[in-house]
């Protein structure tokens, strides 16, 4: 800012001194940014980057699934892992491992939506893509299941039912 | 358009800088810990805004980081502290856009009062490296006071989007959302071993007092982003905003975000300083007692401290004059300084009140109204 050797202090020039043109610019730039990422912030399921502080005291349970190859009924996933079978070679594969989330890496707990319902479940959709893209070539896994329980605001209890597929 | 030119002392933005460069320091070092804890996002299921390909590797997020903490070093010694600042907030807007998982109101916030702190003039006071002599002459410090108008404006659509939000809710507005979290605070109390009386629980949980706790909410932060901007209501305005933000602070875990609109609302305070003058008595112990709270506590350097004219000092040990001149004496003095120190100012209405009434038992030419100018 000054050197000690000067008698007289001075302000140090900074590259982030705008000009009087250029903080009007800025200004009207940056209230104009911020307007539009607010208001497509509602358009976003889980809000995000709009400020929406608390904005539900909803709750999701999550209960995970996978299908199987030549098996009817799904097959249960209840701490997120399953030996998975491709070509003959058998691994074991974890939705926590891949998923860790605070929120959606909760499995079989009723957990609190944080940014809500909507934006919670639009997450674990991706999430679902995400894992099952990942699988190896030749899985025995088809596709993930997701059945959540949903508490919207502690009431109007539904159950969601996403699911991926290969 | 007087606002768009207009200059001011940058003495408070320096204030600003620093404590947001403190801020941003603690959350970048919770970055680390959860690098730590939750291991590279990267390497696991997130959610990028940006290409996939612009998500850094591993070591690129470390160093990243690393800068992010060097800036907002930077910000607190004052040494290049405003390109420390926009260095900082803008790798943690970038990291943000990296992983929408991470996004959390309060992070978000922070870095867009520490980028725009950035384009304040405040590198002219609280400058650690020059020591004593932080402050550059006042004649140095005045600058465009535009980018902290910003700051004001940002604090304003933070409320009016949070409060706006809750407004069109059904849910919140009817008290609904809140009589949960209202629930939920009850059983974590429990939780954690320290339950709450039977009655107060009741009490607390009755979907009436959520409703009214909503409403009064909601009021609160549609009007706190006016307020704040009337001269006549911006105090009340502050001292609501922080009562608020300490019943937060204690019932949710926002992170920093209680810290950060508390330095947030120094761009509300009136750039000039030391309007004010308190005299004191030096002789009588609470006279030497105030010239001590003031001089410790002062961090906005509203007050001048001088000594009590000789004419004077029967009238009282501690006097407060304003900034037209009116003088305050008696229970207007704690009220005076409790409005512009911030360690007292949750206790400004209290002294105000017994300011008002002890100045209508007064002469009509004493009391409060000699404290009543704009913080």
């Amino acid at each position: 800012m000054i050197s000690g050797r000067e008698r007289t202090p001075r302000v140090r020039p900074s590259v982030l001194e705008l000009g009087p043109r250029a903080r009007v610019v800025f200004a009207v730039f940056y209230v104009g940014v911020m307007g539009a990422v607010i208001v497509s912030a509602q358009r976003r399921p889980d809000h995000v980057f709009g400020f929406q502080m608390f904005n539900e005291s909803s709750t999701v349970n999550i209960h995970l699934f996978r299908r199987v190859r030549g098996r009817r009924n799904l097959e249960a996933l209840p701490n997120g892992s399953f030996q998975d079978r491709s070509h003959g070679v058998v691994r074991t594969l974890s939705w926590l491992e891949r998923v860790h989330d605070p929120v959606l890496s909760q499995l079989d707990t009723p957990t609190h939506a944080k940014y809500g319902l909507e934006g919670q479940l639009f997450r674990l959709q991706l999430a679902l893509d995400d894992f099952v893209a990942r699988l190896p070539r030749g899985s025995d896994t088809l596709g993930l299941v997701a059945v959540v329980e949903t508490l919207k605001n502690g009431r109007d209890p539904q159950v969601v039912r996403l699911k991926a597929e290969r | 358009m007087k606002w768009l030119s207009e200059e001011r002392d940058g003495y408070l933005l320096g204030l600003m800088r620093l404590l947001l460069g403190v801020l941003l320091c603690v959350q970048v070092w919770a970055r680390f810990d959860e690098l730590t804890y939750w291991g590279y996002f990267g390497a696991n299921f997130h959610l990028p805004f940006v290409p996939e390909a612009w998500v850094p590797s591993l070591a690129t997020y470390r160093v990243l980081l690393a800068i992010e903490l060097a800036g907002a070093l930077l910000a607190v010694i004052g040494w290049f502290g405003r390109e420390g600042l926009f260095v900082g907030s803008s790798i943690g807007i970038f990291l943000m856009l990296c992983d929408r998982l991470q996004y959390h109101n309060n992070r978000f916030s922070l870095l867009l009062f520490c980028f725009l702190c950035a384009f304040c003039p405040s590198d002219r006071s609280f400058l650690l490296y020059r020591g004593r002599s932080h402050a550059l002459p006042e004649p140095l410090r005045i600058g465009p006071t535009l980018p902290r108008r910003l700051m004001q404006f940002q604090v304003s659509l933070l409320y009016l989007s949070s409060g706006g939000g809750k407004l069109l809710d059904p849910d919140w507005r009817g008290g609904q959302t809140m009589l949960l979290r209202f629930q939920r605070g009850m059983e974590e109390a429990a939780r954690a071993g320290a339950p709450l009386p039977g009655w107060f629980v009741d009490w607390f949980t009755t979907p009436a007092l959520a409703s009214l706790g909503s409403k009064a909410a909601i009021s609160l932060e549609l009007s706190l982003a006016l307020a704040l901007w009337l001269r006549k209501t911006r105090v009340p305005a502050l001292w609501a905003g922080a009562m608020f933000h300490l019943l937060i602070q204690a019932s949710a875990r926002v992170e920093l975000f209680s810290w950060l609109m508390g330095v947030a609302y120094v761009a509300f305070v009136t750039p000039e300083l030391r309007e004010r003058t308190l005299r004191v008595d030096s002789r009588a112990t609470l006279g030497r007692a105030a010239r001590t709270f003031v001089a410790v506590f002062d961090w906005l350097a509203r007050f001048r401290i001088e000594e009590l004219p000789a004419s004077e000092t029967g009238q009282g040990s501690v006097v407060v004059v304003g900034r037209s001149g009116e003088t305050a004496r008696g229970w207007a003095v704690p009220a005076a300084l409790a409005r512009a120190l911030p360690v007292a100012f949750l206790a400004w209405p209290a002294c105000a009140l017994l300011a008002l009434r002890q100045a209508r038992d007064r002469s009509p030419t004493a009391g409060i109204g000699s404290s009543a100018g704009p913080g």
